[in-house]
């Protein structure tokens, strides 16, 4: 027994160590690179400056830190004060892993010895799940809850056992910890955790119960125990439920007042794991694979005794909820919210921490205890080491793998150095609007952690209360792309309604976002030093004050207060405990011991560990390294537009058949003459599909229709490509290349460039002595209430008459007969940036049957106009002609010419059509895939819609008239009534000469 | 020894209380302190004393020494103060005294400050601006105008002619502008070039209803039309005059029109001579 003490001790501190050494190194460099890291220390750094006030204003425009239990982000910005936030970070996250190795080490001691014990929290510093928990995720609060929990459940049991009230007091101080480090935790853990362990107790207490048969006298003599230490069950319930109620209580107060109504937002766990294997493979191969190893061990010994007979229902129902959509069951055992609302990889976790225990005893048996015996005795020592080798070996590779994974599968983009930004948000009074991050990955939580300035987005979805956002499954718009339509359309929400949450600056890192934000009214200002580029939007109003929502100043100081508090608490009993009480005690021993295992599991149990590490391993590389990628002309295709996709253009040439006259070089100097434009530049593939049309053995031809995703919407295009076979492998022929050459060597072209002086008084000052430009002039040359097949806008059509180029913003406020008002924006059916004297065409979409339902009494058209120094130039030389005209729609050829010095990035018209008075009744946006070179020109075909004939202009609603908040009348413009369609060019054009 | 504790509980408590302090009496008091007035004198009681000149606008550490009882406080002659009430306060341990004075400083002439609104007038506009004048002295202190006001307001119909103009005050940053407005007619003019075998279409001269020449980078639309296709071609004013070359090879035969805002040219024939 002393022995048995002396070995489980001593494995505990190894594991103390070897925690200290592998977690306690790599947390620092891994933690960048966690999806919630960032999170954390931006609620920590909430904390550190506001410790009593629950009030975030940076996120949201304003939520309550309440929304989340405190106790870890109080922890790290007392920690904070010391250190720089990612030091603190990294050291509450070790400390809380040494709590959990300690945890795991007491918690195993309720199911077998010490020395199993031992073993049970060296594997807790190599557990896959808690490795992937910490470095990839960095869920602190959720090991805190775990170590917390792990550490109180046998106070529980002995409390249960022994009925003394002292291990009652120290469960439930440890209890009083987790509720304020993590809820869910809590919650769960009741169900999961606190009632096998308790059932466990009354097994064994009750000496002989376990000998009952399970359905004829072990079920009620159960109870009958249950009933015995009703007082110790209902004691501990009804002060733990206290506890979870009272010490968060602004939490449910807050979940109660202000309820998460919100369309669900997907959530890998949630996958089918068969049919999406990437979601499969990080939420439940990662987390458990070793698990899924030990299967037929841990099956064997969780249902070989009663005293299990609670842990064998939480490990298997967890198991199968942590499946996620792979099978009908959790959604049917859940409930169709629930399963939407929970993230299921929880669940796979938890059951990986109710294994430990049994995979530890296994392992203990199969290196020093009866399986090495028997396998020893029937083949030998030496497979014995090979195989424990081996295994351990591959397990080590496959945990290494984990802490790499962000290497082998980047989770986030790279990292983005925030000091310019931070820079910038500070100078000129730029933190007076709101900015939004995008391509940033969850270092935007980073950024908002070192600054005050406050962004529309966040990254805390269950603080979401925005309708752009919270009517859409979009989680954050910064990552937006990812999100598909729903991202998108949540995005160009934002840009386009940018006045109503005072949205003025956008920090690109992804020029994916870029043709939408500059087709939504916003212009590059700066590319700052590390590379982001700010985009700017003209006539945002400042930041209004938002009164924040109020809660009790009681409950928030209690909110500061009682959290600490019970860390205080269960450190000084926990201290007690050790000096005072845990000597007088009778040591907590388990009395189970394992002496025979039946052949199936030691096989099986023996074997799989390495199959199954080494075969995970091997298919990485194979998949890495070995996979033919040019073994069937379809695969050389996939792989030759997943090259492409990626702008890995080395790659994507190697898919080329080779020869003297078509090299690398030759290749890169062909794409940078003819590929530029949104799709090669600005795009993602979606969806590719292959049509063969010629079919030969060696020869193939193939029409490839691949849909791309861009930031203006999904773009079509098919392209043909002969393959040959050589050898074995199949190679692309280079296609030819037409190249089109300007007739002139050097071309010229007068620009007029206009620069804002700025402010002419060195002054911090915001306003007095800026000797501000004046607002320009603009003017309505028409406005109209167009309606449809129920479907309203306000077109209309305005020039800049001022002799400076201007930015415009656009709004129409809608006043309702019932008196309410609703306010609409252009989205991108306009020319947000004029030259002087250049005018635009407008359309303004309201709601759908708006009139109908909602009778409108008038309608103010505002413009707010700035003088700009960017967008404006739109110099390109455009024609178009009616090629048909049927009764519903016109074909319209459209030739471009470029005579700029520059590339036209995105060639673009903005299509009117009037109708027999000259009115315009729509307006459209049309844009083309690809860029054209200076001198040189395109053309292409637009099917526009004929609206004219079947829309009503709306005559008895008044529009009235505002121009920088001074009432206008229309100025009167003749138009040739014959001519139907009018074009204006409106082009993106990427090189910044703008910001020379 | 009871007693004697008490009496030495006693002492000791007397002894933490401080001496009660005397109102210092002003020697040579004034309404109006200005800088011809010199130094304002105070009989004080022994002790360290602080001395601050509250202003309406701001506190001033006032220059002061004490002698022999006498408090003397040196006028802020290097300071800047807003002109008016003030009150002179003399500090000693936390007691703290308030002596009422106008202060009354010489404010100079004053520096002319000429507000305009608006501060860009285009000759499309009535041509009337709003001009503020006021003068600041000494510490931001206003001056009267030659009028004896403060402040004058008037309407000032400016000229037809556009530039950059300075104000009054003739500082940079009170120059106001008068903009060209929109042209009164677009003359337009249509040459051939032979060795490039292309016409030149000239818009201008471009002058406004005043005869000023349009500002540069004016946008000119320029709408061909030839067989059923229509080309839009903007183009920016240089100097009041707009150009676009067009290949006879594409486009003889061809009408073009310009026009800037509300204003349309005559449509022409693009014509080898």
């Amino acid at each position: 027994m002393l022995w048995e003490d002396f070995i489980g001790k001593r494995l505990l501190l190894v594991a103390l160590s070897l925690g200290l050494l592998t977690h306690g190194i790599i947390v620092y460099f891994t933690l960048p690179q966690t999806y919630d890291a960032f999170v954390h220390i931006f609620f920590a750094d909430h904390y550190s400056r506001f410790w009593f006030e629950p009030w975030e204003y940076r996120w949201y425009t304003g939520f309550l830190t309440i929304s989340y239990p405190p106790l870890v982000h109080q922890a790290v910005a007392l920690l904070g004060k010391l250190f720089p936030f990612k030091v603190a970070f990294a050291i509450y996250a070790i400390i809380v892993y040494e709590a959990l190795i300690i945890g795991v080490y007491r918690f195993t001691k309720m199911f077998y010895d010490k020395r199993t014990a031992g073993v049970a929290a060296i594997l807790a510093v190599i557990l896959s799940s808690l490795v992937e928990t910490l470095h990839v995720y960095g869920q602190v609060p959720t090991l805190t809850g775990l170590a917390l929990l792990l550490n109180s459940i046998p106070f529980l049991y002995q409390y249960l056992k022994s009925s003394d009230s002292r291990y009652l007091v120290l469960s439930l101080s440890f209890i009083a910890v987790v509720v304020s480090s993590h809820h869910v935790t809590a919650i769960f853990g009741m169900v999961f955790f606190i009632a096998p362990a308790m059932l466990m107790a009354l097994v064994d207490w009750k000496e002989d119960l376990a000998e009952e048969s399970l359905f004829k006298k072990f079920v009620p003599r159960l109870l009958m125990a249950a009933w015995e230490k009703k007082v110790e069950i209902l004691l501990f319930g009804i002060i733990a439920i206290i506890l979870a109620v009272g010490l968060i209580f602004p939490y449910w107060y807050w979940s109660k007042t202000d309820p998460i109504s919100q369309v669900s937002i997907p959530h890998g766990s949630r996958d089918n794991f068969l049919e999406v294997t990437s979601s499969g493979l990080v939420f439940y191969i990662i987390p458990l694979l070793l698990i899924l190893a030990l299967l037929p061990a841990i099956t064997f010994l969780i249902t070989r005794h009663k005293r299990h007979l609670g842990w064998a229902v939480s490990f298997f129902l967890c198991l199968l909820f942590g499946s996620g959509g792979t099978t009908p069951l959790p959604k049917l055992m859940l409930g169709e919210n629930a399963f939407n609302i929970l993230t299921l990889d929880r669940f796979g976790f938890w059951a990986s921490i109710i294994a430990i225990p049994y995979i530890s005893h296994f392992l203990v048996s199969f290196l020093s205890g009866p399986i090495r015996q028997y396998w020893i005795g029937r083949f030998g020592e030496t497979s014995h080491f090979l195989l424990s080798g081996l295994s351990g070996f591959s397990y080590l590779l496959f945990i290494i793998y984990i802490f790499h994974l962000a290497s082998f599968r980047p989770l986030q983009p790279r990292e983005v150095k925030i000091e310019p930004i931070l820079n910038f948000l500070n100078r000129d009074d730029h933190m007076r609007w709101r900015y939004l991050t995008l391509g940033f990955g969850d270092q935007m939580a980073w950024l908002s952690a070192n600054t005050l300035a406050a962004t529309i987005d966040g990254n805390y979805h269950s603080a979401r209360r925005l309708p752009e956002m919270t009517s859409r499954a979009v989680e954050r718009l910064e990552n937006a792309k990812y999100l598909f339509e729903e991202g998108m359309a949540s995005l160009t929400d934002f840009l386009t309604d940018s006045e109503k949450y005072q949205l003025k600056y956008v920090f690109s890192n992804d020029q994916y976002y870029d043709p939408l934000l500059f087709y939504t009214g916003w212009n590059r200002t700066i590319r700052l030093e590390n590379g982001i580029m700010v985009w700017e939007k003209g006539n945002i109003s400042t930041i209004q004050p938002i009164q924040p929502k109020d809660i009790h100043p009681i409950l928030k100081k209690a909110w500061g207060i009682l959290p600490f508090t019970t860390v205080a608490v269960a450190l000084l009993l926990t201290f007690l405990y050790l000096f005072h009480f845990k000597k007088s005690q009778t040591e907590m021993i388990s009395p189970e011991i394992v002496e025979r295992y039946p052949k199936p599991v030691i096989f099986l149990s023996a074997w799989m560990p390495f199959l199954i590490f080494s075969g995970f391993l091997t298919y990485l590389i194979y998949e890495m390294l070995l996979v033919d990628q040019r073994k069937d002309p379809e695969s050389t295709i996939y792989a030759f537009y997943d090259h492409l996709d990626f702008q890995r253009f080395e790659e994507a040439f190697s898919y080329f058949k080779s020869g003297p006259d078509y090299s690398l070089d030759q290749y890169l100097l062909e794409k940078s003459v003819k590929d530029g434009g949104l799709l090669p530049s600005y795009a993602k593939l979606n969806q590719l599909e292959i049509d063969t049309l010629e079919l030969g053995e060696d020869r193939i031809k193939y029409q490839v229709n691949t849909t791309w995703r861009t930031s203006l919407g999904p773009r079509y295009l098919e392209e043909e490509f002969v393959l040959e076979k050589n050898g074995s492998h199949w190679f692309i022929l280079p296609p030819k290349l037409e190249l089109e050459i300007p007739k002139n060597q050097v071309i010229s072209y007068d620009y007029t460039l206009f620069k804002k002086m700025g402010k002419r008084v060195i002054s911090a000052f915001p306003t007095v002595k800026d000797d501000r430009i004046k607002k320009p002039f603009a003017a309505f040359f028409q406005a109209n209430l167009v309606e449809r097949d129920g479907l309203t806008s306000i077109t209309g059509e305005l020039i800049n008459a001022d002799n400076n180029p201007i930015t415009l913003a656009l709004k129409a406020e809608v006043t309702f007969k019932n008196d309410s008002l609703a306010i609409f924006y252009p989205e991108r059916k306009m020319h947000y940036n004029l030259a002087p004297k250049a005018t635009t065409f407008f359309e303004i979409p309201l709601a759908k049957d708006s009139t109908q339902v909602y009778p409108i009494q008038s309608i103010t058209l505002k413009a707010e106009t700035d003088v700009t120094e960017r967008g404006y130039i739109r110099g390109i030389r455009t024609g178009f002609e009616i090629k048909e005209e049927n009764p519903n729609s016109y074909l319209l050829e459209i030739e471009m010419e470029n005579p700029l010095t520059t590339e036209i990035t995105i060639p673009g018209v903005l299509i009117a059509e009037r109708d027999s008075l000259g009115r315009i009744i729509q307006v459209e946006l049309e844009t083309h895939p690809r860029s054209i070179r200076s001198g040189l020109g395109t053309s292409f075909r637009v099917d526009l819609e004929k609206k004219a004939l079947e829309s009503v202009v709306v005559e008895d609603i008044p529009i009235f008239l505002q121009i920088n908040g001074q009432e206008r009348s229309l100025v009167l413009k003749s138009w040739n009534t014959e001519q139907k369609i009018q074009l204006l060019p409106h082009c993106f054009i990427s090189p910044e000469i703008y910001l020379q | 020894m009871k007693k004697t504790l008490s009496l030495l509980m006693m002492v000791w408590f007397f002894s933490c209380q401080s001496p009660e302090v005397n109102q210092p009496t002003w020697i040579n008091p004034i309404q109006e302190w200005r800088e011809s007035d010199g130094i304002l004198k105070f009989k004080v009681q022994p002790g360290d004393w602080s001395v601050l000149i509250q202003t309406s606008s701001q506190p001033i550490l006032a220059d002061y020494q004490v002698e022999e009882g006498e408090l003397r406080i040196a006028y802020p002659k290097n300071r800047s103060f807003v002109v008016g009430q003030a009150y002179i306060v003399l500090e000693l341990e936390e007691k703290s005294f308030a002596f009422p004075v106008i202060l009354n400083p010489e404010l100079g002439n004053g520096k002319l400050e000429d507000i305009r609104s608006p501060k860009t007038l285009n000759t499309d506009s009535s041509l009337v601006q709003q001009q503020m004048r006021y003068s600041f002295g000494k510490g931001g202190n206003l001056v009267p105008l030659e009028s004896g006001e403060l402040f004058e307001e008037r309407y000032i119909s400016q000229s037809d002619k556009v530039g950059t103009f300075a104000g009054e005050s003739d500082t940079q940053l009170s120059s106001f502008y008068i903009t060209a407005g929109t042209p009164e007619s677009i003359p337009m003019t249509i040459q051939f070039d032979e060795i490039q075998n292309e016409f030149t279409v000239l818009a201008g001269p471009l002058r406004d209803a005043f005869q000023n020449q349009i500002s540069n980078g004016t946008l000119l639309t320029f709408t061909i039309r030839n067989s059923g296709k229509t080309w839009i071609i903007e183009e920016v004013a240089r100097e009041g005059f707009v150009r676009v070359r067009c290949s006879a090879e594409r486009f003889e035969g061809a009408s073009v029109h310009a026009n800037v805002a509300q204003v349309f040219s005559e449509t022409l024939i693009l014509k080898k001579p």
